[in-house]
């Protein structure tokens, strides 16, 4: 009897380990950025504000990450040393080709996000979702579901539900799952 | 220790019990549902900025105005008051049997037809004029648009298309079968004031189609029908069959020339292409362009124009029932990828003309019938019409825009309806389609022998309605509605409610169009 516990509890023992400590990190695959690039030095340095790149569009669509067309605006030459800005330049401001950006929120076809409801309407700060993103000095690697290809800091549906219900904003099925 | 195979047993069935305990079976399903979405095939949704893009529906001949949701330039949705078939028009590009390939070559022998599917298009004129070309016919199906006011033009002894009705006053519309809450005329001058109670809807039908069961009265027997109909004036009749008994109840009713009733409508400044005539079995290659379909094929009338070895080509943006009757099928362009055109809905009050802009930024498929016509034009030595299809529309709307008409006040108090209409007017048989089911191949010998089993040559009936006709068993029938002709043998059968007929059909547009229709039947 003693014996049978012991290797059921040995078999259990290892597939909780393997389920909860190997499958997260198994299941992201690590991709890095094709450059690094530093939000502090943008934010505190050239004293830029995140709606400046992240624009909210006339039509209340969110542009999401800027098109190279933006960096080319002040990077048309570099301003700096770093090797990173010379490859910006060098490779996609003068050829013209978007950066392509590994996206950390992106969400599935099927949600929808509208940035203009609650940065204007409920007035919510980039950082209440985005964390301190906007002050990093490195970009992280972005995790990747080796499954589904969407990025491991997505926000969950269960993290809407829960600001939703702090702030008491009631919300049906299609006003996100269109 | 010895480890024995009872304690492998073991420590497998505590992983499986731990696993759940864990997030991998829960997170599998999640993922894998997420991955399906995003399957190689699946056209992504595209991403960028919102614009919207105006332009006109030319799935059918309504033409209504839309307004395209766009993102990165892609028509993600139309706005606009539309039918069924209009609110996803933009989604026929994607279609899954979109037809991409072109066969390396299509044989042309013989006396050459080229069927309209869309006329009145400026495509029509090229291809009336690659028909020429060709030294063959320019063909269109028999016209089934406005057919009470086709009949009313016949008995009036005018043009036909110079009539027009004045739906956006008419406060009832008595409708003799024709399907008037579904696809009939512009669905958007009909839908709306019906939705908000400024049309009322008589729907005088034996059968239960949809128009009957939504209209505001349904009569189910045509005998007085107007004296039990409800009619606030100003009403007005149409008929699905454009029968001229039933056409000239309109001038009974003092509909003609006034508002709300039927009125002159000014023609367009450009010659409409009109139909050959086609001998029967002549056509040794038919083209028709479907890539439009404003019109159902009438495959017993186009049978009758084909040789026995006839090949059929068909110009079509996807597969459809059409596409498997055809030898060879050549892509075209869906709609909204190109610059179309579409000439006056049905039953419209004015003439018009809208021209509509592609909302697809790129084509799949960039050709048209007319290029393919061309192409093969050339190859055979041949001239092909010298002016494309866009600069056909641009001479229109030239056209248009110095266009002035003037239409003369319409007034008329009888008309003379020939007598054997009147008398042919009072039968109604119907007609339903069955497709054939030859249930699983296993009992395919069980099945056949069964009752069950209807072979494509008969026609089912109850006796009485056999009686009635005057045919016995095995007698032939000749049975005609508004689409075509068949010849079916006779079975009585008393499963059959009676004054109806039963045929099974493989393509139930043939003869049907996809529902009950009113037929005529006769010994031959």
């Amino acid at each position: 009897m003693f014996r049978g516990a012991l290797f059921f509890a040995v078999g259990m023992t290892f597939a909780l380990a393997a389920g909860w400590y190997g499958w997260p990190r198994a299941i992201y695959r690590q991709t890095a950025q094709p450059l690094q690039f530093s939000h502090q030095v943008h934010a505190e340095k050239a004293g830029m504000k995140c709606e400046d790149c992240h624009t909210l569009l006339a039509d209340g669509s969110f542009s999401g990450i800027p098109v190279v067309d933006k960096c080319a605006g002040c990077h048309a030459a570099p301003a700096g040393t770093t090797a990173d800005e010379k490859l910006l330049v060098e490779k996609y401001v003068t050829s013209g080709r978007n950066v392509p950006w590994g996206v950390y929120s992106r969400q599935p076809d099927n949600a929808w996000f509208p940035h203009a409801v609650h940065v204007n309407l409920a007035k919510l700060r980039c950082e209440q979702c985005h964390d301190q993103h906007g002050k990093s000095d490195k970009l992280q690697q972005v995790s990747l579901n080796r499954i589904t290809g969407y990025s491991k800091s997505t926000i969950k549906m269960s993290r809407c539900e829960a600001c939703h219900a702090e702030r008491g904003v009631k919300a049906g099925c299609l006003d996100c799952h269109k | 220790m010895i480890i024995e195979r009872r304690d492998i047993i073991r420590i497998a069935a505590g992983g499986v019990c731990g696993t759940m305990l864990t997030p991998v079976p829960w997170r599998l399903l999640d993922d894998s549902a997420k991955w399906s979405q995003n399957w190689s095939w699946i056209p992504p949704v595209p991403r960028g900025e919102r614009t919207t893009k105006e332009s006109y529906c030319t799935l059918c001949p309504a033409g209504c105005a839309i307004r395209a949701a766009c993102v990165a330039n892609h028509p993600v949705r139309l706005d606009g008051a539309l039918c069924a078939s209009g609110v996803a028009g933009h989604t026929v590009a994607y279609h899954p049997r979109r037809i991409l390939a072109v066969p390396k070559t299509v044989p042309v022998h013989g006396r050459i037809g080229i069927l309209d599917m869309g006329p009145r298009r400026a495509m029509s004129t090229l291809l009336a004029q690659a028909a020429d070309a060709f030294g063959g016919a320019y063909l269109r199906m028999p016209d089934r648009d406005e057919a009470t006011l086709v009949a009313l033009a016949d008995l009036m002894g005018r043009p036909r298309g110079s009539l027009g009705l004045d739906l956006e006053h008419t406060r009832t519309l008595v409708s003799f079968g024709a399907p008037v809450l579904e696809r009939w005329a512009s669905p958007s001058r009909v839908l709306p004031r019906w939705r908000t109670g400024e049309l009322r809807v008589v729907q005088i039908e034996a059968v239960e189609s949809r128009t009957a069961l939504a209209a505001n009265q349904w009569i189910t027997d045509e005998a007085d029908a107007l004296k039990r109909a409800k009619l606030e004036e100003p009403a007005v009749i149409v008929d699905a069959e454009g029968r001229p008994s039933i056409a000239a109840m309109n001038v009974d009713l003092g509909a003609i020339g006034r508002e709300g009733g039927i009125v002159a409508r000014a023609p367009l400044p450009w010659r409409r292409v009109e139909s050959a005539a086609a001998a029967p079995h002549s056509i040794d290659t038919l083209f028709i362009d479907a890539s439009r379909a404003h019109q159902l094929v009438e495959w017993p009338v186009v049978r009758q124009w084909l040789a026995s070895d006839a090949t059929i080509v068909v110009f079509a943006p996807h597969e459809s029932g059409l596409t498997k009757k055809a030898h060879y099928v050549l892509p075209v362009a869906a709609p909204f990828e190109l610059v179309e055109d579409v000439e006056t809905p049905p039953y419209s009050a004015v003439a018009s003309y809208q021209v509509s802009q592609p909302l697809h930024p790129a084509p799949v498929v960039k050709f048209t019938a007319i290029d393919h016509l061309n192409a093969m034009l050339q190859a055979s030595g041949r001239v092909p019409p010298s002016v494309s299809a866009p600069e056909m529309i641009k001479q229109r709307q030239e056209l248009m825009a110095s266009y002035r008409p003037k239409v003369a006040r319409l007034s008329v108090t009888t008309v003379n309806v020939p007598p054997s209409e009147v008398e042919a007017g009072g039968e109604l048989l119907l007609v339903v389609a069955r497709a054939p089911d030859r249930g699983s191949p296993l009992i395919t010998k069980l099945y056949e022998e069964s009752g069950l089993f209807a072979p494509e040559h008969l026609v089912r009936m109850h006796p009485e309605t056999a009686a009635r006709l005057g045919v016995g068993s095995k007698a032939t029938l000749l049975i005609e509605t508004q689409h075509g002709l068949t010849r079916r043998s006779v079975l009585p059968d008393p499963a059959i409610r009676p004054g109806f007929l039963e045929i099974t059909e493989t393509d139930v547009t043939e003869l049907c169009a996809g529902r009950v229709t009113a037929a005529k039947a006769r010994k031959g």
